[in-house]
Formats: structure tokens, sequence, C-alpha cells
């Protein structure tokens, strides 16, 4: 017998399990362990990946108004039957956190597809458009497909909007950056069951000489709060309704203070005609037009200059006043939450045969030159750019933007689209003009001009005092009108040289980027617009001209 | 064992090593062409902070002359030029800059907007204390006229030098600037910005010349080529209208332009005064259908002009 040595494990001379038991065995154990475990990853990943063929594209705004956000998903809903490798999402941000989130979001490349445009800098400012945004304009100078089969089948795109995309056209970077999707516009909403205690119709008021039989008759009926009915309240104060009185009594001046024949009157040339003596505070025609201000401001309640939105519609809904001036975006809320049959009518102006203002009328303001709004705006850094694009122009052709405007009650944007009922009366009106006077001239001036306003709408002080202040204010030798006009002189010199900017940053493209696509047309285009400013020298030589002293810029 | 290990750490290394090779060669050879199109990205974003060390880099890094010198030199010089806030010395770099490239490439393809651009920085008021110098400006216009008399360029060249002496509103200098602008159009008719030099031409007789024939003549030169801006020349459309009806007591010639801002502007926001005045003048008026959705208003009252 002899002493054999002792067997190593895992040697093929040791015998049973631990044949098996070594390092070898256990390296070759780990090592398939982890090819099982990567191929199982592989498998599992490409089945996860296999099932997400879906492209998701996101679409934020700030529209939280009733009704929006539920005909966005309905929209949706249907473009996605039409292409369903596509998954678009709604963000709905309110107002007040729109802005931050948007430029958080740009800035970390990770943006919203579509964004709706406004709210941030970012969607304004021209080199921060550029950066995060996609150009527009070539595709918009093509029809929109989804017109195939409808009367606009054939116009370019930008065309079948009703105010031809100048909403969303950018003068300094002669660039569509944005789509309007609405209109977006101010009525006078009523009860109609108030209303029906105290006058015959049901069309709300017919004119100015109405409202104020209308509203002298409200006040004597009492509320269920036993006090006197309050006849208007304004979301926005009573700016909306006293802005339609100024066109309505001044468009006639337009041919007296519109010496450059533009078609409308600005604060300066106002201001140059006040000078020239062509017009002032003690023309017989602006007399009247305060007076009619404060004729309109007293149906008003008391506490009007410090009325909050929430406040106004609060008391319209419940039943305190018997008319509401603000904008189509309510028109839904306001519908679900009042409990009387509503009515829409215009903002009442006077008229030509008005008993107390119709020598000084010319007509109502007219509503052809308002741009679109709710304009969409394509993010650079979208991984579905095309997709992004084409839900953008479904949404904004004659047959999607009637849908969706139909289903969320706002005003369409597209030629031909029909409004819902609610909307009809929302439509923009082409009749009536554009021009109105307007003396506040300059920052300082307006400061001025408006406190005295309040005071005089709410008769504190009479109208001579009101005339004084605002003409002192404008004849203030440093803080006046001529101030303003060195200012806007300033401004002016300052918007030339930011096109030299832009010109130069086209130009380089033009020399260097062989990819830069109309480049050459966005150049001369600006060149001309830029070039006819004159280096802002033609403010210097027209208050020269009228002021007889020379100007330096502020 | 020991032999296999070295191998494996033999293998990895040079692995490691040729791909860090290959990396630098790249990064060293396509560096120039990369930096220059990253650095017109940046322009094209307005962002001539970020460019600038890019062109700056290029133009030192290559031979005096040669295309990426040319490039990277005009580059850095439109950076320094248009950089915020400008300054006087930005400003004085900027013009040394494109000034080296027009001397020592003077045919280069970047020298006659380069120079184009030196009469800018002359004619333009970039900080507080900058000082206009419109006669340098105007020699610079001038030589890139001179200079390169078929490139489109020179039309560009022949604006600003006519803009030079308008802007200065006195009779003397702004008929000066006509009369260049004018004999600019009649030897080069088809100039890619002809239309809007006759309307930039109209605009001056109207203001300060009064010169409304002229004013109309030219606003029709510029309409017959086509306007800069289709769709936007409803404001154009209403000064002809009104100089035409008041002015040149051209009531037909009015109810032309009238007839134009309703079928062809109607968003201008005088398409319903157009209807008036054309009312006033017995001539037909169309609807304003493009609001069809609105009730279109039939007029009612005429408008005193």
């Amino acid at each position: 017998m002899s002493d054999s040595p002792k067997t190593p494990p895992g040697s093929a001379h040791a015998a049973g399990l631990s044949r098996w038991l070594n390092m070898n065995s256990l390296g070759a154990l780990l090592l398939t362990a982890v090819v099982i475990a990567s191929a199982w990853q592989v498998i599992f990943t490409q089945r996860a990946m296999a099932t997400e063929t879906k492209k998701v594209i996101k679409i934020a705004h700030w529209q939280l108004e009733a009704g929006y956000r539920q005909a966005m998903d309905k929209i949706i809903a249907k473009y996605e039957q039409m292409h369903p490798d596509v998954k678009i999402e709604q963000v709905a941000i309110t107002e007040k956190l729109y802005s931050q989130c948007l430029n958080t979001e740009l800035i970390s490349g990770e943006g919203p597809d579509l964004t709706e445009m406004g709210a941030s800098k970012m969607t304004s400012q021209a080199s921060l458009l550029v950066r995060y945004y996609l150009p527009l304009g070539e595709l918009v100078n093509e029809p929109n497909p989804y017109n195939k089969g409808t009367p606009l089948e054939k116009r370019r795109w930008r065309e079948t909007l009703i105010d031809g995309m100048r909403g969303g056209f950018n003068d300094s970077l002669q660039e569509y950056y944005q789509i309007p999707t609405a209109f977006a516009m101010i009525r006078l909403y009523y009860n109609k069951d108030l209303l029906r205690q105290v006058t015959d119709h049901q069309d709300g008021p017919r004119s100015f000489a109405d409202f104020l039989a209308i509203s002298n008759k409200l006040k004597q009926i009492k509320g269920d709060d036993n006090r006197p009915i309050i006849p208007v309240v304004g979301c926005y104060g009573t700016g909306n309704m006293i802005d339609p009185l100024a066109v309505a009594f001044t468009a006639n001046e337009e041919a007296n203070v519109d010496t450059e024949l533009v078609g409308s009157v600005s604060t300066m040339q106002t201001y140059e005609a006040f000078c020239r003596g062509k017009i002032n505070f003690d023309s017989p025609r602006i007399k009247a037009m305060y007076a009619c201000y404060r004729q309109l401001v007293k149906q008003f309640a008391n506490d009007f200059s410090s009325m909050d939105r929430q406040t106004a519609v609060f008391k319209f809904v419940q039943g305190h006043a018997a008319m509401l001036a603000t904008g189509s975006w309510d028109a839904t809320s306001l519908t679900t939450q009042v409990k009387f049959p509503l009515g829409v009518c215009q903002l009442p102006v006077p008229t030509q045969d008005d008993p107390l203002y119709g020598p000084y009328i010319a007509g109502r303001p007219n509503e052809a030159g308002n741009t679109g709004g709710v304009p969409y705006g394509v993010n650079k850094a979208s991984h579905h750019l095309k997709e992004a694009l084409d839900f953008l122009a479904y949404l904004t052709s004659l047959p999607g933007n009637q849908e969706f405007n139909r289903m969320a009650d706002w005003p369409p944007v597209v030629i031909g689209a029909q409004p819902s009922e609610l909307m009809k009366p929302f439509m923009p009106d082409p009749t009536g003009y554009t021009s109105h006077v307007d003396f506040a001239y300059g920052g300082n001036v307006l400061t001025v001009y408006n406190g005295l306003l309040v005071q005089y709408l709410q008769g504190d002080i009479d109208y001579d005092t009101l005339k004084d202040g605002t003409e002192n204010a404008l004849r203030d030798a440093n803080q006046g009108g001529d101030h303003a006009w060195a200012r806007e002189y300033s401004d002016k010199i300052k918007e030339v040289r930011a096109d030299e900017r832009t010109l130069a940053m086209h130009a380089t493209r033009i020399l260097m980027d062989p990819t830069a696509k109309n480049a050459d047309d966005k150049y001369r285009r600006l060149l001309i617009q830029q070039a006819a400013k004159n280096d802002g020298e033609e403010y210097r030589y027209r208050f020269e001209q009228f002021r007889g002293k020379t100007i330096a810029p502020e | 064992m020991k032999q296999v290990r070295w191998l494996w750490i033999a293998v990895v290394a040079g692995v490691i090593g040729l791909e860090g090779f290959g990396s630098a060669t790249q990064a060293a050879g396509a560096a120039p062409q990369v930096d220059l199109a990253k650095a017109v990205e940046f322009i094209s974003q307005y962002d001539f902070d970020h460019a600038y060390p890019m062109f700056q880099g290029a133009w030192k890094a290559r031979p005096e002359g040669s295309d990426a010198w040319q490039q990277g030199l005009y580059g850095a010089a439109v950076c320094k030029q248009q950089m915020m806030p400008a300054g006087a010395d930005t400003k004085a770099e900027a013009r040394t800059d494109f000034t080296t490239l027009v001397e020592k490439t003077p045919r280069s393809k970047y020298a006659p907007r380069a120079m184009l651009n030196l009469g800018r920085m002359a004619e333009l008021k970039d900080f507080h204390d900058d000082t206009v110098d419109l006669n340098t400006a105007r020699q610079w216009y001038t030589k890139v006229m001179e200079g390169w008399p078929d490139d489109p360029i020179a039309g560009e060249a022949a604006l600003r030098l006519s803009g030079s002496y308008i802007l200065c509103f006195d009779q003397d200098n702004v008929n000066k600037g006509i009369a260049i602008l004018e004999k600019w159009l009649a030897d080069h008719p088809k100039d890619p910005l002809a239309s809007g030099m006759w309307q930039y031409l109209a605009d001056t007789y109207f203001y300060p010349l009064a010169n409304y024939k002229k004013t109309v003549e030219d606003y029709k030169k510029a309409e017959a080529i086509g306007w800069m801006q289709p769709g936007r020349q409803g404001g154009v459309y209403w000064r002809l209208a009104i100089l035409l009806e008041r002015e040149l007591k051209d009531p037909d010639g009015a109810a032309e332009y009238y007839t134009k801002i309703i079928t062809e502007t109607p968003t201008s926001g005088k398409a319903y005064e157009s209807q008036l005045a054309l009312k006033r003048l017995g001539k037909p008026v169309p609807e304003i259908e493009i609001f069809a959705a609105s009730k279109a208003a039939k007029p009612a009252e005429p408008v005193k002009p």
C-alpha cells in the first residue's frame, strides 16, 4: 500500500462534488451568469423600445380659462386618430409661473415642442428668439396641407389667416416665429333678465344713448342684496369702454393731425398738432369727449378705480351688476357661472344721431387691424420638429381652427372659419375708424394725465383743472412733450443701431454659411426698412420745423 | 499567468493609446473649420462675444492672406463692431481689423462688405460720446460703388450714399441724395433693391419735399416692380389715395387705391373708410370679404376728406 499525495479539489483526480468546487469552476459560473443577465437585459430593453414607437410632443400654454384645455384635449385626440404614431401632451401652466418654467426648460434644452408665445422674453427678444425658436417663413409661404379641399387650398398658409399672420411676424428679424390660433376681443356681456326689466329689446345697449337710458333705469332697481343695481363693471377698469369713445369722437381729427398720411394718429403727431395750435383741450369736440367719459364712468360702481377683475366678475355673476366689460376668453366661464340668460353686444359708443354728442361723432372703432392672438412657436430643440409643425398646421387650418375654436368658444382666426354661436358677437368687425388723438405724450405727461383723469372721472376735479394740468405737463420744459420727443428721437437712433446688428448677422451668414436660406431676402427687406428711418433724423428735423429750435437725443 | 496578465495590460494600453492619438489627430486637423462653423452659428444667435475668440484664433493661426485668415479677420471685426455694450475701444479695434483686411486683401470677397461696414461705423453713433462722420462714410460707400460696380453690394452702397445726404433733411442735401439714387436706378433698373429704392425716393419726395406728383410717380414705380413686403403696403396705398384725391385732384386715381385697400389689404384698418371714400367719389364699392363672419356694414355717412 502506498501513500498517494492529497488530491486538490477540481483536479482530474478529485472525485465527486469536490471536483467542481474550485476557482476555475466558480469563474466559469460567474461568467455564464453575467452573459445570461446581459442577454436578458438586451431582450427586455428591446421589447420595451418596441412598444414606445410613438413620437411624443408637448404643447405648453397658460390659457387656464374654462373650456380651452378641454378643447385642446379633444383636438389633440382628433389629430392623434389621424396620426397614430404621434402622442401630444398638453402642458398648462399658470401665467404667473409660465415665464420662469419656459426659461428654465428652454435653457436646459428640454423645453416643450410647441409653446404659447408671450409672457417671456425668450419668446420676444430677438437674440433669444433666434436661439430657441424655429423660423417659419419658408413654411408659411407654402399652402397649408390641411386646407386641401377647402377654398383656402391654394393660398399661402400666412394668407389664410384673417390678419394675414401679422400677429406672427417679427419686424426686427423680418421673419415669422409664431402662428396665431385665435382672436381675443372685448365686448359687453349683459344680464338679459335685468335688462328686460328696463328695456323692451333683448339686444343689449344699441347705442350710447340707449346705454345711458338703460343704466339710469337699472339704478332704480334693487338687487337681492337690497342695493341698487350697478349698471356696469369692468374686468380691467374703465379703459376698455373709454378707448372706443376716443376713436368715435376724434377719428375726424385725422385729416388735421395725420400730416404723414399714415392712416393713424400717434401721441407724437398729437403733440405736434397741439404745439401748432391745431388741437387742444378748448376744442368743443375734445370737451364733449371728456364729458362723455364722465357720463360713462358714472354708470360704474363708485369704487371703479380700485375694483379688481375677480370682484367685477363676482358682482356680475351674482346679479349685482347688470353689464360686464371683458374679453372673449371669459365667455365660457361666465356661461357656466351665471344663473341668468347671458347676452353679448358691442361696447356702446355714441352715434351721429346721438342727442348730445352726435355733431362730434365719426363712428365706432373698427377691428380690421386686430392681430391674431394665442400664438404658438416651435422649439428649435424639439426632437420631433416635423410632427410639431404638422400639428400646428392642423390647428391653424380651416377645418382644424374652426373645430378647435368652436369647442373652446374662442373666435377663430382663419378666413372663413365659422365661430360658435357664443363667439359670433366677438368676431372682428371691420366697420369703423382707426384714429384717435391722445394727449398723453411721454411717460411723465402720462403719469400726470392719468392721475388727473381718475380725479376728473370721479368728479373730484373739473374739466378746466384736467385741461390746465395736462397742458402744463405737456409744456413742462424738462419733463413735457419736448422731453418725450427727445426720448423718441433717441429710441429711433437705437432702433436703427439694433437693425444694424441684425443686418450684420444676416450679412455674415450670407458670406460664410452656404445653408443660410432666404438670408438675402431678409437682408434686403430689413435694409430698406432701416434706410427709411434716416438714422432717426426725421424726428430732429420735424421738431425743428414746428418748435423752431434744435433738439438733442436724450 | 503573469505573462497573460501583462499581455492583457499591454493590449488595453495599446487600444487606449490609439484612441487618444486618433482623436487628437482628428481634432487638430478639423479644428479651424469646425470652430469657424461654430463661430458663424454663434453669430446667427447674436452671440458675438462667443464668436469673437474663435474668429480671432482662426486668423491669428493662419498665413496672412489665406482664405481662413480673411474669414477669421472679417468675422473678428464684425464681432467687435457688434458686441454690446459698444465702446470706443471695441469700435477702434473693429475699424483696425476691417482696414487691415481691406489693405492686405483688397479683392477679398469680404473686402466690399468690410468697406461698407467702415462706412456704417462712421455714419452711426454707437455710444454716448461717439461722433458721426458723414464725409468718411460717404467716401467708403463711394469706394464700394467704384470697386464692385457690377456686384449687388454696389446698389446697397448707392442707397447708403444717397441716404447719408437725405438724412440731413435740408433741401440741398436732400436733392443731392435723390440725384444719386435716381442716377443709380436709371443705370441699374433691375437692381435687386430697385423697388425699395423707388419707395425710399417716394417717401423723400413726400417729406420733406412735399412734391406729391413725384411721390405718386415713384410709389407707382415701386409697385410695378413689386412691393418689398407684399401684404404690408396698405399704408402706402392710403397715402397714395389721399394725395391723389386731395392734392392732385385725381378722383379716378384715388379710387384705384381706395379699392386696392379693400381688396388687397383689408386688414390695414382703412378698408371701411375707403368704402366711404369710394361712395363719396361715386365709384363702385367692393365688400370687405375677409370678415364675412362679421356683418359687413354698408357705408353710412360720407367722411369729409
